[in-house]
């Protein structure tokens, strides 16, 4: 009898054993016969199927199984409707957890941290959610400790993920294995506290009652579940670092009395080393050579992974790996690499980190990589100034002026307040001899920001290579005396004015003769860098070059790490109270990461270079409309070709359907109504539409919008600003109230997001005020004349292409 | 009957053929379609699309799973055809307090749950017996939650707790301890794809709950309950429809060794659970007590005078 009934599944089974890919491809597109188990869902097949199958058959599955993933990954079968391959995909993933396929969890690990953005955008809903599916497996199904960050940052709703994350997040922490690779039932791993506060935080932001039922539920739970925690005693010292988390008083409506505990016995067992030590080590660093000091820095470093593997806190470690990698890089640069990746690895949502990864592979000679983390920089945080100069800086250092210019151009427009892109452009062009308009640049530069002297002393230099010295003595002498200090445009002068005629060999010694001035007064480092690459201008203190200078002058390069600021406890280092003792008993450490193993994939890393340079060619040729149809073959061609080896690439289809919205409205419209389905969680899609729609002179409907807000509540602000260009180019009366609504959006302060979209937010809000509230104020309630304002803003040259710009890097930048 | 209208003529022929020939699936599947008296046309219509311009029996099976994913499925469907107009003579009223009950397959909750299954029984079976413990209560709440959220919508096949009560309960109102009851309910339902894993039993979760709470809101629960036909789910051969003169609900092919008459069924919308749902928790330990050719041929038998047509070798109206 029981054969009879697995009939089906042996007959499968037979076909599998003959030809694997085959055979396991049929039945995850349900394409085999599988009878009267057709009713069940793929993954109970395979268990039906495998359970109870030897080691053998199951090694071969695994194997299959980890090619069938590999050859679908970021793909999307043009014969399956979205919610059909979404669920091939979940019941897929499923299956590799049911029958414990190691192989094709390690793979589905490694390539989801790679790329996921294809992913994501075949979530529906909770129901019909493949990323949820994987998460889960990999949380179920975790080795060791080296997932611990992400659970985290699910904890702590960091992504721009449905709620449900979170869940998943508190999983991976309640599964987290010990230093042997165990997992114990019956207790929580420390690391699952330091989750439900994060979880609470992030709840609380969002000022939703029903995210606090929510968090309730699912700690309600968790107490029922493990009735042997002592919870008290591993919330305290959390709570005593932060004695106002909101977790504080929720955790007390589901124990009542837990938060007096917290009081009166803080367990001060799990506090980050002491600041004291991390002075100390700076002092080190910044004193003796590496090998020195080697052993003690590395039990340092132990001591702050130890806290953070055992807690999941990685507050400090974050900044302490960031900030001493930093400064070691020149010493040993592949020892300062680990560091870094390894704070990478918990802070990927950092600018900072991304940016000091370049420039230790820059100093490396590892130019691709340094250049490639930077372009995905660009895209993930568009809102960083920091990034796009360096990555401007290191493009010109290797020659590559002409995207140089274009990056500067863009980033001028992007961040029309700061000087330092003004002079970079020009910088760039006087590179490339285009000496009139880096002298115009400059020009304007100076009628800008009448407080830059840089600008003046590059407009110096630049009318000397045009032989126009007297202006160029004139305007040193101006510029000495108005800024006494700047010991640049003195040294211009000097050497000028001592007889000799400015050559360009002149000019570089000169400027490197500054440049070894200022570095002389910087902290220098005690050894020369063993591999020395291109130095990006921040890694310089005062960089002058030809391309380096103002830009690591300004402050907001990398020159100036940020300092450790771990909230001190003052009174664990009071002669009162002992000093916080570190737990020794905390778990074994994961191997640091070897700087070769690089997250990012060879194939994506190649692809997102493309696209940062597609994507800039695209924004010129909006800005210069005489050679948009000259671009227009080449942008199409080069994005077809990225298409070509990656059709799921949703950054690449992002921006294939904001150039078919320029340049082929008819074509837009259908890609963009296919894919708004396909790819129903992708902002930009629905968000492309709607703008093409306003360029047709189509109507939008008021729900349209309110449905984009109420789906994308974290994009509120680049919403409102779209919308509020549509209403301005095709609104009739109701313009003025569009626009009072968005006067409203940029004056709310986005604090109830996560702080990574914060500043992505501020960002947004300042390209509105700048776009159409320029000398308006803001807090006044809009009348017909400041309606004739903001149009008159509008008009002004490339601020209607800008703000577009600005949208259109928001929605990139959430994939 | 269905499938007889001219449009269908390539269709009804390939029935026809494969209900007279092959392996007792694909003649259950294709019977089952000639058998069929209560489709609408509308519903026909709907189908017609999947199955034209041409099918034959190797391609039949993925059309169909195409039309119950994008008919049937929420997502991509804003609601099950079988819910709506195209299916209104099939749609049924029934009293609000009427108990309806329903096997879940629970082997794939240690996933949803995060604990092996063997714990969520446990957890499960400690909440039936002490429903008011508020630890208890904690657990399955969530649970159920995310349990809820990851189902798929799709309509959902349901027993009457009449018709299984002496399953549980003995004619005195004594309750049964009865350790085969999973079998025996998923053989009376004649869920014969309900089969112990590699010799390892399988959880099921049985759920029991009002058909008030199908439509909480709404006095009138017609358009949440309907007669299952042919098009309210997958090809699945242990299925038979019923003969509109035997019943007004639906008849399962009875698995069961020991009794031949088949129960009633009805499929409802989807539904959430709730902690009060769940009535019983336990395994499967053998699989189906009749193989599906003889259980098939029992049923047929059985309502062979019901039936307004018959198949091949089938007794019966003609």
């Amino acid at each position: 009898m029981t054969s009879a009934y697995r009939e089906p599944l042996d007959k499968w089974l037979a076909a599998f054993e003959k030809n694997p890919f085959e055979a396991l491809d049929n039945l995850l597109f349900e394409r085999a016969n599988m009878s009267w188990f057709g009713r069940s869902e793929t993954d109970t097949i395979l268990s039906l199927i495998f359970s109870g199958a030897g080691e053998e058959k199951l090694r071969l599955l695994d194997e299959t199984m980890r090619r069938w993933c590999e050859s679908y990954w970021g793909k999307m079968p043009d014969t399956y409707s979205p919610t059909h391959w979404a669920s091939i995909l979940e019941n897929a993933f499923i299956a590799v957890y049911r029958l414990r396929l190691r192989e094709t969890t390690l793979f589905l690990e490694d390539i989801y941290m790679d790329d996921s953005s294809w992913l994501r955008s075949l979530y529906h809903d909770p129901s019909c959610d493949p990323e949820a599916a994987l998460l889960s497996t990999l949380a179920l199904r975790q080795e060791d400790r080296s997932l611990l960050s992400l659970w985290m940052r699910l904890c702590g709703w960091e992504e721009e993920l449905a709620i449900d994350y979170t869940s998943i997040g508190l999983i991976g922490l309640r599964k987290l294995p010990d230093k042997d690779g165990k997992i114990d039932d019956d207790h929580l791993p420390e690391a699952v506290f330091k989750g439900i506060v994060l979880m609470a935080e992030a709840f609380a932001e969002r000022k939703k009652p029903e995210y606090k039922d929510y968090w309730l539920r699912e700690i309600r739970a968790l107490f029922a579940l493990y009735p042997r925690t002592n919870w008290a005693k591993h919330f305290s010292p959390l709570f005593y670092r932060s004695p106002d988390s909101p977790a504080v008083q929720w955790l007390d409506k589901v124990k009542p009395g837990l938060s007096k505990r917290f009081k009166r016995g803080a367990d001060r067992s799990l506090e980050p080393p002491p600041k004291h030590e991390f002075d100390h080590f700076i002092k080190l660093v910044a004193g003796r050579p590496l090998e020195e000091i080697r052993y003690e820095l590395d039990s340092f470093f132990d001591k702050h992974r130890a806290y953070a593997y055992q807690t999941g806190d990685s507050y400090s470690l974050v900044r302490i790996f960031s900030n001493i990698g930093y400064k070691l890089f020149k010493q040993d640069s592949d020892y300062a690499l680990i560091l870094v990746e390894e704070a990478f690895d918990w802070a990927p949502y950092d600018p900072y980190i991304w940016s000091e990864l370049a420039i230790i592979e820059s100093f490396r000679g590892n130019y691709a990589r340094a250049e490639t983390l930077l372009w995905k920089a660009k895209r993930r945080f568009p809102e960083d100034p920091k990034v796009r100069s360096q990555l401007a800086d290191l493009l010109a250092k290797q020659g590559k002026l002409g995207i140089a210019e274009v990056l500067y151009r863009q980033a001028a427009k992007d961040f029309p307040r700061n000087v330092f892109f003004r002079t970079g452009l020009a910088d760039v062009l006087k590179a490339q001899s285009k000496l009139k308009e880096a002298e115009a640049v400059y020009r304007e530069t100076m009628n800008d920001f009448p407080r830059d002297a840089f600008c003046r002393t590059g407009l110096a230099v630049v009318l000397l290579k045009k032989r126009e010295k007297e202006e160029a003595l004139s305007l040193l002498k101006e510029t000495i005396k108005k800024f006494p200090n700047d010991k640049m445009a003195k040294g211009f002068f000097e050497k000028i004015t001592a007889g000799k005629e400015l050559t360009e060999e002149d000019e570089k010694e000169l400027e490197q003769e500054i440049e070894d001035l200022d570095k002389q007064k910087s902290a220098a480092l005690p050894a020369e860098a063993q591999e020395p690459g291109i130095l990006l201008e921040s890694e310089t203190t005062a960089g002058t070059g030809l391309l380096a200078g103002p830009l690591a002058d300004a402050g907001f390069g990398v020159e100036k790490p940020v300092e450790y600021v771990v909230p001190v406890d003052t009174a664990s280092l009071s002669a009162e109270t002992p000093q916080a003792e570190y737990n020794a008993e905390a778990d074994e450490l994961p191997a640091p990461a070897k700087a070769e193993e690089i997250k990012m994939h060879k194939e994506t890393a190649e692809l997102e270079k493309e696209l940062g340079e597609v994507n800039l060619e695209f924004w010129q040729s909006l800005e210069t409309a005489a050679e948009k149809a000259k671009q227009e073959n080449k942008i199409t061609a080069a994005l077809e070709k990225i298409l070509h080896r990656k059709p799921g690439h949703i950054p690449a289809l992002l921006l294939k359907g904001e150039c078919l919205t320029q340049f082929d409205p008819g074509a837009a419209g259908e890609f963009l109504a296919e894919k708004k389905v396909s790819h129903r969680n992708i902002l930009g899609f629905h968000l492309l539409e709607l703008r093409l729609k306003g360029l047709t002179n189509e109507k939008v409907d008021e729900t349209a919008w309110n449905n984009l807000n109420r789906d994308f509540p974290t994009r509120s602000s680049a919403i409102g600003l779209e919308r509020a260009l549509y209403a301005m180019n095709n609104g009739n009366g109701s313009r003025l109230q569009e626009i009072e609504k968005l006067r409203k959006q940029v004056k709310k302060a986005g604090s109830q997001l996560p702080a990574r979209l914060q500043k992505n937010d501020e960002w947004v809000r300042s390209s509105i005020r700048h776009g159409f509230f320029n000398e308006l104020d803001i807090d006044q309630q809009l009348s017909p004349q400041s309606l004739e304002k903001v149009e008159n803003n509008l008009l002004q040259s490339g601020k209607e292409t800008m703000l577009r710009s600005v949208v259109s890097q928001c929605f990139l930048s959430a994939v | 009957m269905a499938f007889e209208h001219s449009e269908f003529e390539t269709f009804y022929r390939m029935l026809k053929a494969v209900s007279g020939d092959g392996d007792i699936e694909a003649r259950s599947n294709a019977g089952n379609f000639i058998l069929d008296e209560r489709l609408t046309k509308q519903r026909e219509d709907s189908y017609f699309p999947y199955v034209n311009p041409r099918v034959d029996k190797n391609t039949w099976d993925d059309k169909h799973k195409r039309y119950v994913r994008e008919r049937l499925l929420v997502p991509p469907a804003p609601e099950p055809e079988t819910f709506t107009g195209l299916n209104r003579s099939n749609l049924l009223t029934l009293p609000e307090e009427k108990l309806l009950v329903r096997l879940e397959d629970a082997a794939r909750l240690d996933r949803v749950f995060a604990r092996p299954v063997e714990k969520i029984i446990a957890d499960f079976e400690d909440f039936i017996k002490d429903p008011g413990n508020e630890e208890k209560q904690a657990i399955i709440k969530t649970d159920l939650d995310n349990w809820n959220k990851r189902r798929k919508r799709r309509p959902l096949f349901a027993g009457f707790w009449d018709d299984v009560l002496d399953i549980f309960i003995d004619a005195s109102g004594n309750e049964i301890a009865n350790k085969e009851w999973a079998g025996l309910l998923r053989d009376r339902f004649g869920l014969g794809h309900l089969i112990p894993r590699g010799g390892k039993p399988r959880p099921v979760v049985l759920l029991r709950y009002p058909v008030k709470k199908i439509t909480p809101s709404h006095p009138d629960n017609k358009g949440k309950i309907a007669v299952p036909t042919v098009l309210d789910g997958p090809l699945y051969s242990f299925f038979c429809p019923s003969p509109k003169k035997a019943s007004g609900y639906g008849l399962p092919v009875n698995l069961d060794p020991a009794d031949d008459f088949p129960l009633t069924e009805v499929l409802h919308s989807f539904i959430e659970y709730e902690p009060d749902f769940i009535f019983r928790v336990g395994w499967i330990h053998r699989p189906p007590g009749k193989t599906l050719e003889k259980a098939r041929r029992i049923h047929l038998e059985l309502l062979a005078d019901d039936f307004e047509k018959s198949l091949p070798g089938q007794r019966g109206a003609s």
